[in-house]
């Protein structure tokens, strides 16, 4: 079967239930790249992406009885894979997560409150991130630059579009950690970005 | 009592402020602060943008190579199997 081929999503449902292998084999053909996309966002270790890829079928085999048919399969097997990668990333916390230190990405204030540094504008919007591959790369590196217990609010919440509450209870924290760790997260982005959005370059 | 904020309050505050969360008070507070003060004004666009740019980001394009593929299939079908024997 060729990778791009759709097969019915019924009779996917079917061979599933029955772990029919041909169906699986056409399955994980099928799915195996948009899935690992996804993961990528999570980790950007190859190895790492590739385990939780397979945890991810497994578990979505296993669990495909539960599937609520008539509802779409892609976002139900998504939501599993970003279950799993939060779930394998806080078991596996990678070592180099440690050496960043966020206080310095953070502005200086004087200890009247003013901003220490001078603040510049940017003359590059969010639109332009789709014509530049470099800030592209950049954003995604300084995602992936932090450390595992910072990335994950942050693409929860600002990626995914999940509500702090529910972040929360996925990663096991009281919402103000969470929110303190998103902002930071957020303040260490934006300085990462900072030279190509005000230069425009 | 003073009506508005010092530049370090507002930056503590900004993720409650865009998230809706604070009080009419301290949400006056930020607003009077941002009236004259540039810095913040830049620093609250460009955190704005910055979370903007984050909801760009897609899903990664990445190819599964064919050995992948298989191991990860070996690996399904075999603890299927254990599962079930």
């Amino acid at each position: 079967m060729k990778e791009e081929e759709e097969i019915s999503q019924d009779l996917v449902l079917e061979g599933l239930k029955k772990k029919d292998p041909v169906t699986i084999d056409g399955f994980i053909r099928q799915f195996s790249r948009p899935l690992f996309g996804v993961i990528l966002n999570y980790t950007k270790n190859p190895a790492d992406a590739e385990e939780i890829l397979q945890d991810t079928f497994l578990k979505v085999i296993n669990k495909i009885d539960t599937f609520r048919e008539g509802s779409p399969l892609w976002p139900w097997m998504r939501r599993i894979a970003i279950n799993n990668a939060i779930m394998w990333l806080r078991k596996n916390k990678p070592k180099q997560d440690r050496t960043l230190n966020l206080d310095d990405m953070e502005p200086v204030f004087t200890n009247q409150g003013e901003f220490k540094e001078p603040v510049f504008s940017w003359t590059m919007d969010p639109e332009d991130v789709f014509m530049n591959s470099e800030l592209g790369s950049e954003l995604y590196n300084a995602i992936q630059s932090l450390p595992v217990e910072y990335r994950l609010p942050l693409i929860l919440r600002d990626v995914e579009g999940y509500s702090l509450k529910q972040i929360s209870s996925l990663i096991q924290l009281k919402e103000p950690t969470t929110k303190t760790r998103i902002h930071r997260a957020r303040s260490f982005v934006r300085e990462r970005i900072s030279k190509y959005m005000e230069g425009g370059k | 009592m003073k009506n508005s904020y010092d530049c370090k309050t507002c930056f503590d505050l900004l993720l409650d402020y865009l998230e809706g969360e604070l009080d009419d008070d301290k949400r006056s507070k930020i607003e009077e602060h941002l009236k004259t003060c540039g810095p913040c004004i830049n620093y609250f666009q460009t955190y704005e943008k910055t979370t903007k740019l984050l909801k760009t980001l897609k899903e990664q394009e990445a190819t599964v190579p064919k050995a992948t593929q298989e191991r990860i299939k070996y690996f399904v079908m075999r603890e299927i199997h254990l599962n079930e024997s």
